[in-house]
């Protein structure tokens, strides 16, 4: 055989690289070994020591048994804000927009006491009402990147929250002066709560009619003499702001009172670790319920309304009209993660109140129940002054003299007691609502 | 890593007419350019068609016995060529005088480019980054009137992902250059449609003339890997099912060479400047497309310019004359002064034809 090279050294297939299928004859294509969509398998956590269930341990950071002390270190990889994101891609939305499949509750069978179970659709951890053996990873995304592959693991231990709870329910003054002292709030339910991460850059080209402050004098003719006045200049201008969007969160359960959520953040996600069923062991933790695309779009709106906020941020004054923008969108991303929370609710004259309490940062908030003769007490007390002052003006304007300058000052102050009391009911609505 | 060479048994020494490619053969060459050529005996002495300046005299020329494998047919025909050629010849405005386009046609020659194919396994192995599509949504959100309005915008982007494997190909007729100057022809008369090309024949080749390769294979081998390389990429990257490739590297061994001969079409012609001097002009066989130096006439410029300087000299005069006798015939002096204006005029346009020539031969100069 004629050759023109140097015979070359026998060749290997590198660790690590598969065959995969050629579509030309004579040449052979071998790819890195993809770390596979894993069906992760329902583990059931038991004590290797006493047989006893175990459960993630806030304290001691891992999986721990309450019988026999028995340790275990969940080594979830930290990965904090450098946590992978995932691109919208065609493939990724069509998958994500099936969401979960099936709905309602699954049956499932206890691997330690073979009992049956019905257990919600949505839940991926459960303790079993019959052993108290706990089971992790119950679901199975229909692709791989929908299922929760960052997590914060619980902070706060749950001994805290009845004293964290306590202080919170003693604090305000228009709240009933027995709800320190009646209200029991000692069953916290820690759970993990499906949140979409969503990270984007726009770029906002706005358009807009901008006006400018001028003083200029003019000749009264009516009263013969010259004065001055304001006047707008409007003119086009345009510009183009940039806004980099990092981590937006946007709840993925429908069934979580967003309000009472939104007051408990923020979360740092600089504490991102890699899912580790361990984490969830004796926890609960529901998947998502509202899906990517949906959450994307709330995600959005918010987003382009912060561009908008910059843009008006952009134009050198406060006179706008005509005001248009694009909002081009690039580079965005998501991440799947679930966030610890503490759920409880207390009754309080045969009615039922919620709290939730931040598992990574501790903040606490909730319904509260008010106090309402405090407040429209405090209300009139603001009113009074206004009203009596304008009373006593009135019979003084007729009598002539005084009465102008008491008028305008009554009118004042019930101006500014109105304001005050339209702010304390606004509060007292939003602390009972949910 | 040794290069490829033909063996003394794969070529033979032609001095004289012989019969090789199943064609009456004369061995020429030209002195002034050093090409070698293989003509029909009837055109010895005719002007070098690489040249132009030369003759083509009897030489020895040593040849390959194997006759080409392909050859891509004429697809244009000299009498086809016309409107182009006059239009390439029109875009010079003072040209010399030999330089027409029934000229340039009569004198228009066959002329076969040769271009080595070669044949070769290549085996061993590759690896590279392989570019896969995939698509991404995205939006462009619009203000206006205190509404939102979003639009979806659906983005490509390339995945790039390692692929590496082993290679076993056998690649036929891939095309090398053959003559020394083949790159730069290509440059200026574009490039062949090689997919054309058909087996050699030599009724084909009628009294054309055919250009011995002055790039032996051992010259054209950097060449010829390269384009079996750039093959074998395509393949490799297409093997994987990839869109996109970059960062390819190949390890192979180049087995089993063989070289053939391809010959190219084009046809050479040439004008006389105005020295006399031969200058040559080149047709594309497939495509037609033309080339040459083309040299402006500073003579004509110079016979325009005297022509235009002429007449504003008699005008001068003229207007000279009026002027006096308007001294004394008042009437007369708007028209003298209207014959000085003309005679300036055509004094001004006279420079035009003296200096256009050399300005144009300056801006065509050819390249050294």
């Amino acid at each position: 055989m004629n050759q023109v090279s140097t015979p070359l050294p026998p060749w290997e297939v590198p660790p690590n690289y598969q065959a995969v299928d050629s579509q030309v004859p004579g040449i052979t294509v071998y790819a890195p070994v993809q770390a596979k969509a894993e069906a992760e398998a329902p583990v059931t956590f038991k004590c290797p020591q006493c047989g006893a269930a175990t459960r993630y341990d806030v304290a001691a950071g891992g999986v721990a048994c309450e019988h026999c002390g028995f340790q275990t270190q969940a080594n979830g990889q930290h990965v904090g804000r450098q946590a992978e994101k995932l691109e919208f891609t065609l493939e990724t939305v069509a998958k994500a927009e099936q969401g979960w499949g099936t709905a309602g509750r699954m049956e499932l069978h206890c691997d330690s006491c073979g009992a049956s179970l019905a257990v919600e659709n949505k839940a991926l951890s459960i303790t079993c009402p019959f052993c108290a053996s706990n089971r992790v990873n119950l679901r199975q995304a229909a692709e791989d990147q929908l299922r929760p592959r960052f997590l914060i693991p619980f902070k706060i231990p749950v001994e805290n929250n009845r004293r964290v709870a306590k202080e919170w329910l003693s604090k305000g003054w228009f709240h009933p002066d027995t709800l320190g002292q009646s209200s029991v709030l000692d069953r916290f339910l820690g759970i993990y709560l499906p949140f979409w991460t969503f990270t984007c850059h726009i770029q906002a080209d706005w358009k807009a009619e901008v006006g400018y402050e001028r003083t200029e004098r003019y000749y009264d003719s009516s009263s013969k003499e010259w004065k001055s006045r304001t006047v707008i200049d409007w003119r086009w201008e345009n510009g183009r702001v940039n806004v980099q969007l990092e981590d937006w969160l946007i709840s993925g359960s429908s069934h979580i009172s967003k309000k009472i959520l939104g007051r408990i953040q923020p979360f740092d996600l600089g504490d991102l670790v890699a899912y580790l069923p361990d984490y969830l062991a004796g926890w609960q933790a529901h998947a998502y319920d509202i899906p990517l695309t949906q959450a994307w779009e709330e995600g959005k709106s918010q987003m382009r309304e912060k561009a908008r906020d910059a843009c008006y941020a952009d134009i050198s004054s406060s006179h706008v009209r005509n005001f248009t923008m694009v909002a081009d969108f690039a580079d965005e991303s998501w991440r799947y993660v679930l966030l610890p929370v503490y759920l409880a609710s207390y009754k309080f004259e045969d009615k039922v109140y919620q709290v939730m309490i931040n598992g990574q940062t501790g903040a606490i908030a909730g319904q509260k129940p008010v106090a309402w003769w405090k407040i429209w007490s405090t209300i009139a007390a603001m009113l009074a002054p206004g009203v009596l002052g304008g009373l006593i003006s009135l019979p003084l304007l007729l009598a002539g003299g005084l009465g102008a300058i008491t008028l305008v000052i009554s009118f004042i102050v019930l101006g500014i007691g109105a304001a005050f009391a339209i702010s304390l009911y606004r509060k007292a609505v939003d602390s009972e609502a949910a | 890593m040794s290069t490829p060479s033909i063996s003394s048994t794969d070529s033979t020494i032609l001095d004289e007419v012989q019969s090789a490619w199943g064609l009456e053969l004369q061995p020429t060459g030209c002195r002034t350019c050093r090409q070698a050529f293989l003509i029909d005996p009837a055109q010895l002495g005719q002007p070098c068609p690489n040249c132009a300046q030369g003759v083509l005299e009897s030489q020895p020329v040593r040849l390959r016995t194997e006759p080409p494998e392909l050859l891509l047919p004429f697809q244009r025909q000299v009498s086809s060529l016309a409107p182009a050629v006059e239009k390439f010849v029109k875009e010079v405005w003072l040209r010399p005088a030999d330089f027409t386009a029934p000229n340039l046609l009569k004198r228009a020659r066959p002329l076969w480019q040769p271009m080595w194919l070669v044949d070769s396994t290549l085996s061993g192995t590759w690896q590279a980054e392989s570019g896969f599509d995939y698509q991404v949504k995205s939006s462009q959100d619009y203000y206006s009137g205190g509404s939102w309005q979003s639009r979806e915008v659906i983005e490509t982007r390339v995945r790039w992902e390692p692929r590496l494997g082993q290679i076993q190909r056998r690649y036929h007729n891939i095309a090398a250059p053959a003559a020394s100057d083949h790159a730069a022809r290509e440059k200026i008369l574009g490039s062949y449609a090689l997919e054309q090309a058909r087996a050699y024949d030599a009724a084909l080749l009628g009294s054309s003339i055919i250009r011995v390769p002055d790039e032996p294979p051992e010259s054209a081998w950097p060449a010829a890997r390269a384009a079996l390389d750039e093959k074998a990429g395509q393949e490799c990257s297409q093997a994987g099912g990839a869109q996109h490739t970059r960062s390819l590297k190949l390890q192979v061994e180049y087995l089993d060479p063989h070289w053939t001969l391809l010959l190219l079409p084009m046809y050479a012609s040439y004008y006389l400047d105005d020295e006399g001097r031969r200058r040559p002009v080149w047709i594309h066989g497939q495509t037609g497309q033309i080339n040459g130096v083309r040299v402006a006439s500073q003579s004509a410029g110079w016979k325009w310019a005297a022509v235009l300087g002429g007449i504003g000299l008699v005008l001068l005069i003229l207007s000279l004359i009026l002027g006096a006798v308007g001294v004394a015939l008042l009437p007369l002096a708007p028209i003298a002064v209207l014959l000085a204006v003309l005679a300036f005029l055509f004094g001004i346009a006279a420079i035009v034809p003296a200096v256009w020539p050399w300005q144009w031969n300056q801006r065509h100069k050819p390249k050294s």
